[in-house]
């Protein structure tokens, strides 16, 4: 482009021409690949134009016109069976507890139906989880990547999906196909799967009619499995068996040996640690971590709040940033002296400083996080130097920065500090 | 995007729902694409093409055969952008949105938990800060890849007005990134981490 650009302003002879070297200086500051970040960065999501779609189609919405008539068909069938959809602005929502008749696309509490028809009950929508239930049909589910943190489950009969990542579909011939991402599919209440890229699961045949040799017992108990998978990618799509008479392999069902012992709360802190260290998704893992906190209510002190403490760490990289604060609030609150009390109120006010735009707020853990000095607590000086300079107060900005320096300002915020300094001896 | 053919524009026309949902499908990616680049950081892209895909179906009888559907669709997802910013800058102004202003706007944080949101959130800061002739300028030829005379039809103005412009908000677009630390490492950490979403 920066050819082009050269060539035509020497031929339109302007005035304005910028020279070779400015060229050249802003074309290696935002170059090819920088421009290919930033157009991914803001792509939309299949999400997004499912949830605008479904919006279009609302006839009920103030702002849908145009689609109404074959809106109006799926609203009255709806209507036939006795129930109504919740038609507010935004995406719709199915009304707790009750079958809907369900056409795609609409949104249903978390996750957005983006194909196939059926009917489902929605049993739990709020803004930590989605439980919806598949009566009938089958249904392409997409779950936006940024609600990770957030629960999303699809039920039918004895059968749950439990999924995190991003496109799924679930009918009620209880067949689970992934093509691409994570997920774990429970039956009668228990684990019976652990699916991947390309694997799929249906239930197991009748016992007495078909004699097979069983599936290798790979699975464990719910939850408690070794994690040496890496990280899940974006996209998780679960395709029902039944719709597609193609083979497909069967990589895990439900064994009918008793479940082994449960085991030790170590080890079982031990396994959660271990999917952490191998790069679980942070979603994935304050739910493991809940898991721990649930199952072992007797577990030692210290292991439970670190356990505490780690499912923390996970929600600050998940919740919406006023919800993790306050996590870190009450935990800190209750664990004063908690060794990690300096990171977690580091975390907690980058989040009330960044997301929150609340620097006043963001003081009070920057001084909790430089208490324990080193280069978090030079870190915590630098920010609170920004803050205080944004609240008004150069003098304590001042006071901030110059704690930063005896300490040592890290390389990667000596930006940040130098802004301060100049912004300092400027002239306000 | 391929011109509606006369029996679609027809059907189009006509409100026939397949007609609506085929020009949704095919629209609906570059409409919300310019929302979130040129609707800025304040604004719902998804209330925004939600607006453009209505009006666009309220008027497509003045749609022409021979228009180019993204030429018009441009021209509409403009207008209610501006319309939005204009709407929420006076509910600013009258006190209606408490929308805190910080100096220092653009703080992601060195080692701050940067996810796909923000990367898309602080992006959006970044081209907000360009007068919309340069954010359309950059948004249409640098993200979105189309040539400098494509651009030009699209805004109505010559090729090499686009290239003049273009110039001065790369410019700008670059301070604006660097000034809020969201360097070329970082951009491209996008990259390697899956992209926006």
């Amino acid at each position: 482009m920066s050819d082009d650009w050269k060539r035509r302003a020497a031929e339109l002879g302007e005035a304005t021409e910028p020279t070779e070297a400015e060229v050249q200086r802003v074309d290696a500051r935002l170059d090819a690949d920088v421009r290919q970040a930033m157009r991914i960065v803001t792509e939309p999501t299949e999400a997004e134009i499912a949830r605008v779609g479904a919006r279009l189609r609302d006839a009920r919405a103030p702002r849908a016109l145009p689609w109404a008539s074959s809106l109006a068909l799926t609203a009255a069938a709806a209507a036939m069976a006795g129930v109504g959809w919740s038609a507010r602005f935004g995406p719709v929502d199915l009304p707790v507890g009750e079958v809907a008749t369900i056409q795609a696309p609409v949104s249903v509490g978390l996750a957005t139906v983006i194909e196939g028809q059926g009917s489902a009950r929605v049993l739990q929508a709020n803004r930590a989880s989605t439980v919806v239930e598949v009566v009938d049909g089958e249904l392409t589910f997409e779950v936006d990547p940024r609600a990770w943190y957030r629960s999303v489950s699809v039920r039918s009969g004895d059968v749950e999906v439990r999924v995190r990542g991003t496109r799924f579909s679930v009918s009620d011939a209880r067949s689970v196909r992934v093509e691409h991402g994570h997920v774990e599919v429970f039956r009668g209440g228990r684990q019976v799967a652990d699916l991947e890229d390309g694997q799929a699961w249906s239930p197991p045949a009748p016992p007495p009619v078909v004699v097979r040799k069983p599936p290798p017992p790979k699975m464990e108990p719910p939850g408690w499995r070794p994690h040496t998978r890496p990280k899940p990618p974006v996209q998780a799509v679960l395709s029902p068996v039944v719709s597609r008479p193609e083979p497909v392999p069967v990589v895990a069902t439900a064994p009918r040996t008793p479940p082994p012992p449960k085991p030790s709360a170590a080890v079982a802190f031990q396994t959660v640690l271990s999917r952490a260290e191998a790069g679980r998704d942070a979603g994935i893992l304050a739910a493991d971590w809940s898991i721990f906190l649930g199952s072992y209510p007797d577990a030692p002190s210290a292991l439970r709040t670190e356990a505490r403490a780690r499912r923390l760490e996970a929600w600050l990289e998940t919740l919406p940033p006023e919800d993790a604060v306050a996590r870190v609030a009450e935990f800190l609150a209750e664990e004063p002296t908690h060794p990690r009390r300096h990171e977690l109120a580091y975390a907690q006010a980058t989040l009330l400083r960044g997301d929150l735009r609340d620097c006043q707020s963001a003081l009070e853990p920057y001084a909790l996080a430089a208490s324990g000095g080193g280069d978090l607590g030079a870190r915590a000086h630098v920010f609170a130097a920004v803050c205080e300079l944004h609240l008004g107060r150069p003098e304590a900005a001042a006071d901030e920065l110059g704690k930063a320096r005896a300490i040592g300002v890290p390389e990667d915020v000596e930006r940040y500090a130098t802004r301060v300094e100049r912004k300092l001896e400027r002239p306000r | 995007m391929p011109r509606p053919s006369p029996a679609t524009l027809e059907a189009l026309r006509a409100g026939e729902p397949w007609a609506l949902e085929q020009f949704y499908a095919e629209h609906a990616r570059q409409v919300l694409g310019w929302a979130i680049r040129l609707g800025g950081p304040r604004l719902d892209p998804e209330d925004i093409a939600q607006d453009v895909f209505a009006i666009a179906f309220r008027r497509i009888h003045g749609f022409r055969a021979d228009s180019q559907p993204s030429t018009w669709l441009y021209g509409i997802t403009r207008n209610v952008i501006a319309n939005a910013r204009r709407r929420a800058a006076i509910r600013r102004w009258v006190g209606l949105d408490d929308v805190p202003e910080l100096e220092e706007r653009y703080e992601a944080g060195p080692d701050a938990l940067v996810d796909a949101r923000r990367r898309r959130r602080v992006v959006q800061e970044a081209l907000d800060t360009l007068a919309p002739r340069y954010r359309e300028v950059v948004v249409l030829c640098d993200l979105e890849g189309r040539s400098a005379p494509e651009a030009g039809e699209l805004l109505q103005i010559p090729a090499g007005t686009v290239y003049s412009r273009l110039h001065y908000a790369r410019k700008a677009l670059a301070n604006a990134l660097d000034e809020q630390g969201l360097g070329r490492d970082e951009l491209i950490g996008a990259l390697a981490a899956g992209g926006g979403r």
